[in-house]
């Protein structure tokens, strides 16, 4: 059976233009050759710091923008999607869904929340007018609202509220996967738990994949099967989240693993901790070579030169790294 | 020129001095700031938001204590409050807040001062200093980096100006902006003199954030308040800035209170918590205490609601059910029972803040381990019994 998302080489770059005829002088790689695949029922973990193209790529994957250049294929019937058109799409859009990172701007103000959840539903004439609002109960009760709720406004619902009208809006069509981006980001600790739950329970219920964007790792470990790490637009490393985070086998994973400050006092006094230089290069001039080797500590004349390709070093385990094998990387 | 710096030299002199001095007369519990029953109210429209609620805590010359809480919960307006800065309608309604400067021996109260008297100038900024969550939005546009950095010094070291600064009225004194490029080198900015005259969105995030930290310690403050410091930076940013901030506590000796929600970055920075809930602490400590020893049950759902990156990763989060009630419609008594899994019906009265006195309380000096729970009252009387 084909995988559910086939990712191959998925480039999107944003042309920088210049001077009075708008010449373009060079161009902005936010995702520059990315592969990865998602399993049926699964959760891909994505992150990265801001500006490594996490969003960029999720939102090439719903055909929000068009990709440069690459191709991606969803389901049974092995089509590629980075090549449609919008009215080839249109069949598509329904089974892949979107939650969004602010819950405060994703939802229409002037709408009640039965318009927001329905208007999917009504759009794409799912169900039968009479139906629409049992449907719509349905739909709100499977994410902890309660119908009366639907007569209200955004609002007047607190913020892990408001993120549960946007998870019901995205479920309102049976979608077959949802693109996550920083779905708990803006919420306090203590409602980010009731989400993150609430979204694996979902999982199960519909059988959903999710691909969960965040750059909290420990959120994203928490959710994920596998989780790939990105960096300046490539992925660095992909693996199962537990091989992941006990032995990372890319540097820059090793990092981020270790800026993560742990909550527990005795442990992180403990910790040895790895401080990376400097901030993440422009993405309109990436470095030579390895992209992350000017902030890397084992960086050698190798990285400086040659880019390293993302290939697999044990099974499920796939790392662009010039130096993977001979390293001795810490995890948690 | 000259003049300025050696001025500038004994200032840092007299804190290394004063460092030492602590540490050699046993001083170690010497309090910088004592708040005490600190109310902050914001009249509105609704009723009075008791954003701040009967509030004490203490900060310790040269540590760090942080005060933690979800969004609402009133700590970022406690660090306002510490300087005066309280955006109307809000006001200091009662308590006290005692600063012991290192010139009187006698302490001053804040919270009796007037927000635009000469006395609160001189402490903001000087004495206090405050580093905000949004290096973009505290930053001015318009000026460079350099300026707003001299801003701060050329107020404070006002006698120390030539007569040739007033008479030129120059913005930015030469003086002025050699200390300023010597404070970004130090917050380890790279080629200060060419950032000092650069504008606020030519830097990075974690650059901006690093001039807010050179601005904010330009002038040698004895407490330093952040609040949220490292929310908007990545993880990678917000380690290099915690550990700029470890760094200079150390090389300055000033106190810090760090504002967050994350409990990872109290874990790594404070010595002394405080967790607020609903405008009200509900348990204080050592991070030792919080950490292995919660007592509260919000403080207990807070740290079992974080996902870790250890340990098994497939059980459902415990959360803490509901949300954070409205601050116009508190509940009745404790204002965490219609979320608490241990409620009973004494908590529909408000429980007091109790110290607590357990084994690992023993091991520290000053640590106090208090709670705002029936729970812990009750064990205390078995005990007592």
């Amino acid at each position: 059976m084909p995988k559910l998302l086939e990712v191959k080489d998925l480039r999107k770059y944003f042309p920088i233009r210049q001077g009075i005829l708008r010449r373009t002088i060079g161009h902005v790689k936010a995702v520059d050759g990315l592969s990865f695949d998602v399993e049926r029922g699964e959760t891909l973990g994505l992150v990265g710091e801001s500006g490594c193209g996490k969003t960029t790529a999720s939102r090439c994957l719903l055909r929000l923008i068009t990709p440069t250049s690459g191709n991606f294929t969803f389901g049974d019937e092995q089509i590629n999607l980075a090549k449609l058109t919008n009215k080839q799409m249109r069949p598509f859009r329904r089974r892949i869904q979107m939650i969004f990172q602010d819950p405060q701007s994703s939802l229409n103000p002037r709408m009640t929340v039965a318009n927001i959840v329905g208007e999917p539903l009504r759009v794409n004439r799912t169900v039968q007018k009479n139906e629409l609002q049992d449907r719509i109960v349905e739909l709100l009760e499977s994410v902890g609202l309660k119908s009366q709720d639907m007569r209200r406004y955004p609002h007047a619902f607190s913020g892990g509220q408001r993120q549960r009208i946007g998870i019901a809006r995205a479920l309102a069509l049976n979608p077959e996967l949802i693109v996550a981006d920083e779905p708990v980001s803006a919420l306090d600790v203590s409602v980010q738990a009731q989400i993150l739950n609430l979204l694996a329970e979902l999982r199960e219920k519909f059988q959903l994949s999710y691909i969960f964007i965040a750059h909290d790792l420990s959120v994203v470990r928490h959710i994920s099967d596998r989780v790939a790490v990105m960096y300046l637009g490539k992925i660095v490393e992909i693996s199962d989240s537990e091989t992941l985070y006990q032995s990372p086998k890319h540097p820059y994973t090793e990092a981020l693993i270790s800026a993560v400050p742990l909550p527990d006092p005795k442990e992180q006094r403990k910790r040895e901790l790895i401080r990376l230089e400097g901030d993440v290069p422009d993405p309109s001039q990436p470095p030579t070579g390895c992209y992350f080797h000017p902030r890397c500590r084992y960086a050698t004349d190798i990285c400086k030169e040659e880019t390293p390709e993302l290939r697999e070093i044990t099974t499920g385990v796939k790392v662009a790294c010039h130096l993977s094998e001979t390293l001795e990387l810490q995890g948690v | 020129m000259l003049l300025i710096s050696k001025a500038f030299c004994y200032k840092i002199y007299t804190y290394l001095h004063k460092i030492n001095t602590i540490g050699s007369d046993n001083e170690l519990t010497q309090n910088l700031l004592e708040v005490s029953n600190l109310k902050t109210v914001f009249p509105t429209d609704g009723g009075i938001v008791h954003a701040v609620n009967d509030v004490s805590f203490s900060i310790q010359r040269g540590k760090t204590v942080g005060i933690v809480g979800e969004s609402g919960c009133g700590k970022s307006v406690t660090g306002l409050s510490l300087l005066q800065l309280v955006p109307t309608p809000g006001r200091i309604a009662a308590g006290a807040i005692m600063f012991y400067r290192e010139e009187t021996d006698e302490p001053l109260d804040i919270a009796q001062a007037s927000p635009r008297s000469e006395l609160m100038r001189k402490i903001r900024g000087n004495e206090i200093a405050i580093i905000f969550q949004e290096p973009m939005t505290s930053l001015n546009p318009v000026y460079t980096v350099g300026d707003q950095i001299a801003e701060a010094i050329v107020l404070h070291q006002e006698g120390k100006r030539s007569l040739l600064d007033r008479i030129v009225m120059q913005k930015t004194p030469k003086w002025a902006r050699e200390r300023a490029i010597e404070m970004l080198s130090r917050v380890g900015i790279p080629a200060p003199e060419q950032r000092v005259d650069e504008y606020p969105h030519q830097l990075s995030g974690g650059m901006r954030q690093r001039v807010m930290i050179a601005m904010a310690l330009c002038c040698a403050p004895t407490l330093l308040i952040a609040d949220e410091p490292t929310t908007a930076l990545d993880v990678t940013i917000q380690a290099q800035v915690l550990t700029l901030m470890q760094d200079l506590q150390t090389e300055f000796g000033m106190a810090i209170m760090l504002i967050t929600h994350d409990l990872g970055i109290i874990a790594d920075m404070a010595d002394e918590v405080v967790v607020m809930y609903a405008g009200r602490v509900v348990e204080t400590g050592t991070v030792d205490d919080i950490f292995y020893n919660p007592l509260h049950p919000y403080t207990r759902g807070l740290l079992n609601s974080i996902p870790n990156l250890k340990g098994s990763q497939d059980i459902t989060l415990p959360s803490i059910s509901g949300t954070v009630p409205h601050p116009l419609a508190l509940p009745i008594g404790c204002s965490f029972q219609p979320r608490c899994a241990e409620q009973m019906s004494v908590c529909e009265q408000m429980p007091e803040l109790n110290i607590i006195d357990d084994t690992q309380n023993m091991q520290t000096e000053n640590g106090c381990h208090a709670v705002r729970c029936w729970l812990c009252e009750e064990k205390t009387d078995a005990e007592i019994a």
